[in-house]
């Protein structure tokens, strides 16, 4: 059923529950918009409209919704429009001329500086990023209209602060605007500091005054409430007043443990954009480009070498680039050969080997969680306990290396056929069954690898 | 400076300014009293920047001056004095002298340079109003105001001199109270401002139960003068919400209450409630309200109280609390209460032009 359709009917529900005054005072006035990503949003005419409609209708409304045929997990948000704008995307308008008074004559950054080195220009997009970066883009042409709250989340290094600090950059081009980036142990301490000294207020304005709030590693919120707490107020206060979020985390909301449901939820509203491992284009790319920061150009075979060698995140990528760039300036008699960086980068290339994966590690993890033998792992018995762990340890080869089918067919003393048939098997069902996926995923952690960066 | 003043005169003054004060201060200048001697009168002053308040004492001046003291240790001493003449000798170092009867001590003052400027008592409007009649009215409001300060209009009562009255309105999104009182004014002079809730406390302290009150608007901020005290504050910078929005337009049922025996036996069942489950169900029959409360974990209370009530019976549920609050801060014997059904607003009324409007909670 679409949006106008299922508020009519929700409508009438309320009509008949609610006396006409009310009805005609509280929900007459409500325009909906539509739903988005489970929410339907509907907009009022002011904040106190809002207020009043969150503190006491909410139920109400998400009942009648519900009653009219709207999905069990709909949730219902109340916006404030402020001009009119374009009405499917009730955030996307320009900012309100009311909130523009309040801004202070130039821009500004409070908390920590921002590095100048992370801007939209210095970074490098491929496929593993460019949606995040589209996204970065998209905020900050509009912030606190296009996605809010933005929550960024991958592996360490791979250019989640670069992305969020690139936003910070643009905005800050079109004053006035005050921008705030702030890491989260920075926020644990300084609200330590303020709770010692009796300064929660001043703490709390310094955040809530900003246009803009970067806050970065969010994950270390985690398990301390009162802070988790005092970051919820302030995220709806800024929230309610349109102004934009960006967070950043290694994981996405929902697996963030110890953290509260109701700021789960929160970090979810807006838009939840993953940064992937670069693949090797991308790496070359970014090679390329910071090369040309330098003064020293190193022979392709050279980068190429980097680049397939140091896969895990872009800050190891730098740093040996750095090297063999700093290497081959302090030595500009001595061209650099591949077997000198390769000397030149043994620990990095030793601590990327190290993450290799073998068959046996796969074969173990598997046999472990699902309580078997090794030998089950390659036995001819066929019974369905065996056969389905033992595809998923195929699969999980097949995905997590780089090893041909006949190699992992033979650790498992089976043909090819039977590899590509199991991991066929385990794609499809993967498809299917929520629970498989759940075991897959759980396994590739515990072999130290995301399971998001292999699509799993 | 030197100066002779009586202790009860002096104790007196300095607490009527020193709540101001804030209690844990960043700037040191902040926790000092401004004291200016002039002639027979001594004026005191405190501010933490939103708020000032100045009051004036009779002094036998001796020498004219002004100086800034710590006011709370000043005020413990005085305290402990036992001797009704006071003398204080204040040095160009702004190092205060006391003696009184046996005692003697040294106070170390800060220079009056440092004291921030208070708004003088002027504004192109000035609106007068009986001080007991003010007090009453925000008695009456300042309890519903909102404490969340996400919401920073809500964090005040708003004043509106409209259509030759004064209109007093505080809400925090569940519940709003209102109370009017008429006075006179030029129609140019109609205006609204919010006065935020530590200056609603403070006039509360200090406001006598007659005489006159002063209200002088000012850009940004109100000055209250009440004989020889001054308050002024900052306002809350916003407009305030269309409250009567919020005021139903008419009820189907009207219910007259005995306001002490109801607040009792409600304060009764809500003995058994707890901050997190406090929902407590009102059900209105013939002449009879039941009040019950059930919360898991700890029981049940249930109460009856006698009413005049002939209509429908309506069953609704409240936060037990935001029925007693306005129930405590009005006099009247009989209280009214305007029902249509279980989920529509409530409103409560009295003798006065009061109105309070309560929001149902509902429960799944």
């Amino acid at each position: 059923m679409n949006a106008p359709d299922l508020w009519s009917k929700a409508c009438s529900h309320l009509k008949d529950v609610l006396n006409g005054d009310v009805y005609a005072r509280w929900i007459e006035i409500i325009r909906p918009v539509g739903i988005h990503d489970g929410r339907f949003i509907l907009n009022v005419d002011n904040d106190f409209c809002q207020t009043w409609l969150e503190d006491n209708y909410r139920s109400m409304i998400v009942d009648a919704l519900r009653a009219s045929g709207a999905p069990g997990d709909l949730t219902v948000h109340f916006s404030v429009l402020v001009a009119d704008g374009p009405a499917a995307e009730p955030r996307a308008e320009p900012r309100p001329p009311a909130s523009k008074k309040r801004h202070k004559a130039t821009a500004s950054v409070i908390a920590s500086p921002l590095n100048p080195i992370f801007t939209f220009e210095n970074f490098v997009t491929g496929p593993s990023n460019s949606f995040a970066h589209a996204t970065a883009l998209g905020v900050s042409q509009s912030p606190g209209r296009a996605y809010n709250p933005l929550f960024i989340y991958g592996q360490t290094g791979i250019g989640k602060t670069h992305l969020m600090q690139a936003v910070g950059h643009r905005i800050l081009q079109s004053p006035p605007v005050s921008v705030c980036y702030v890491s989260s142990e920075t926020l644990l301490n300084e609200y330590v500091e303020a709770l010692k000294n009796r300064a929660t207020m001043e703490f709390r304005n310094r955040y809530r005054s900003a246009d803009v709030l970067l806050v970065d590693d969010i994950q270390f919120l985690a398990g301390k409430e009162s802070l988790q707490e005092e970051f919820f107020h302030t995220f709806n206060a800024l929230y309610d007043a349109h102004k934009q979020i960006i967070m950043t985390s290694d994981l996405p909301p929902r697996e963030l443990k110890g953290l509260e449901p109701r700021l789960v939820s929160r970090f979810e509203w807006g838009l939840v954009t993953e940064i992937e491992s670069p693949d090797f284009e991308t790496r070359l790319a970014i090679l390329r480009y910071k090369q040309s920061l330098t003064r020293v150009r190193l022979p392709d075979p050279l980068l190429t070498f980097i680049a397939d060698n140091i896969k895990s995140n872009v800050r190891s990528l730098e740093g040996a680039l750095t090297r063999a760039v700093s290497f081959s300036s302090l030595n500009q008699q001595q061209p650099l050969s591949l077997d000198l960086l390769r000397m030149l980068l043994k620990d990095q290339l030793s601590e990327e080997r190290q993450k290799d994966i073998t068959f046996d590690d796969i074969q173990r993890a598997v046999a472990d969680f699902f309580d078997l033998r090794m030998t089950d792992m390659s036995s001819k018995r066929r019974p369905r306990s065996l056969s389905a762990p033992r595809q998923v340890a195929m699969f999980l080869c097949r995905k997590l290396t780089r090893s041909s089918l006949p190699e992992i067919a033979n650790s498992f003393g089976k043909t090819h056929a039977t590899v590509v048939h199991a991991c066929k098997t385990i794609q499809d069902r993967l498809q299917v069954e929520p629970e498989l996926r759940d075991s897959v995923r759980e396994l590739t952690r515990k072999l130290g690898r995301d399971p998001v960066a292999f699509h799993l | 400076m030197k100066f002779t003043v009586l202790r009860s005169k002096f104790l007196e003054g300095l607490q009527t300014v020193q709540n101001v004060v804030p209690s844990k201060g960043a700037i040191q200048i902040l926790t000092n009293a401004l004291i200016h001697v002039e002639g027979d009168r001594m004026c005191i002053t405190t501010t933490d920047l939103d708020i000032s308040a100045r009051c004036y004492i009779p002094c036998e001046g001796q020498e004219t001056g002004s100086t800034t003291l710590p006011i709370r240790r000043v005020a413990s001493i005085i305290r402990e004095l036992n001797e009704s003449r006071i003398q204080i000798e204040v040095n160009e170092d702004d190092v205060a002298t006391v003696q009184c009867g046996s005692s003697f001590f040294k106070i170390i003052g800060l220079p009056t340079r440092d004291f921030p400027p208070v708004p003088a008592t002027e504004g192109k409007v000035c609106y007068r109003i009986d001080q007991g009649a003010f007090r009453e009215m925000l008695r009456k409001t300042s309890y519903a105001a909102s404490l969340d300060e996400t919401r920073r209009v809500l964090n005040g009562v708003l004043m509106a001199f409209k259509e030759n009255k004064l209109t007093m309105v505080a809400t925090d999104g569940r519940r709003l109270a209102l109370v009017e009182h008429e006075i006179e004014f030029p129609p140019e002079a109609e205006t609204e401002m919010i006065l935020p809730t530590k200056a609603v406390g403070e006039l509360m302290r200090i406001l006598g139960s007659d005489g006159d009150l002063k209200i002088y608007a000012q850009k940004n901020q109100v000055v209250f003068e009440l004989g020889d005290t001054v308050l002024s504050s900052k306002l809350i910078d916003g407009v305030y919400p269309n409250y009567r929005q919020v005021i139903p337009s008419g009820c189907s049922e009207r219910v007259t209450i005995e306001r002490e025996m109801l607040l009792s036996a409600l304060r009764r069942v809500s003995v058994v409630t707890t901050d997190k489950s406090n929902a407590t169900r009102l059900t209105f029959s013939a002449n009879q309200l039941t009040i019950s409360t059930q919360t898991p974990d700890v029981g049940e209370g249930r109460d009856t109280v006698a009413v005049k009530y002939a209509g429908k019976e309506i069953s609704i549920i409240f936060n037990p609390e935001y029925v007693m609050d306005p129930l405590r801060n009005i006099d009247d014997d009989e209280v009214f209460f305007e029902l249509n059904d279980g989920h529509s607003p409530a409103l409560l009324k009295c003798g006065l032009p009061f109105l309070y409007v309560l929001m149902p909670l509902r429960i799944n």
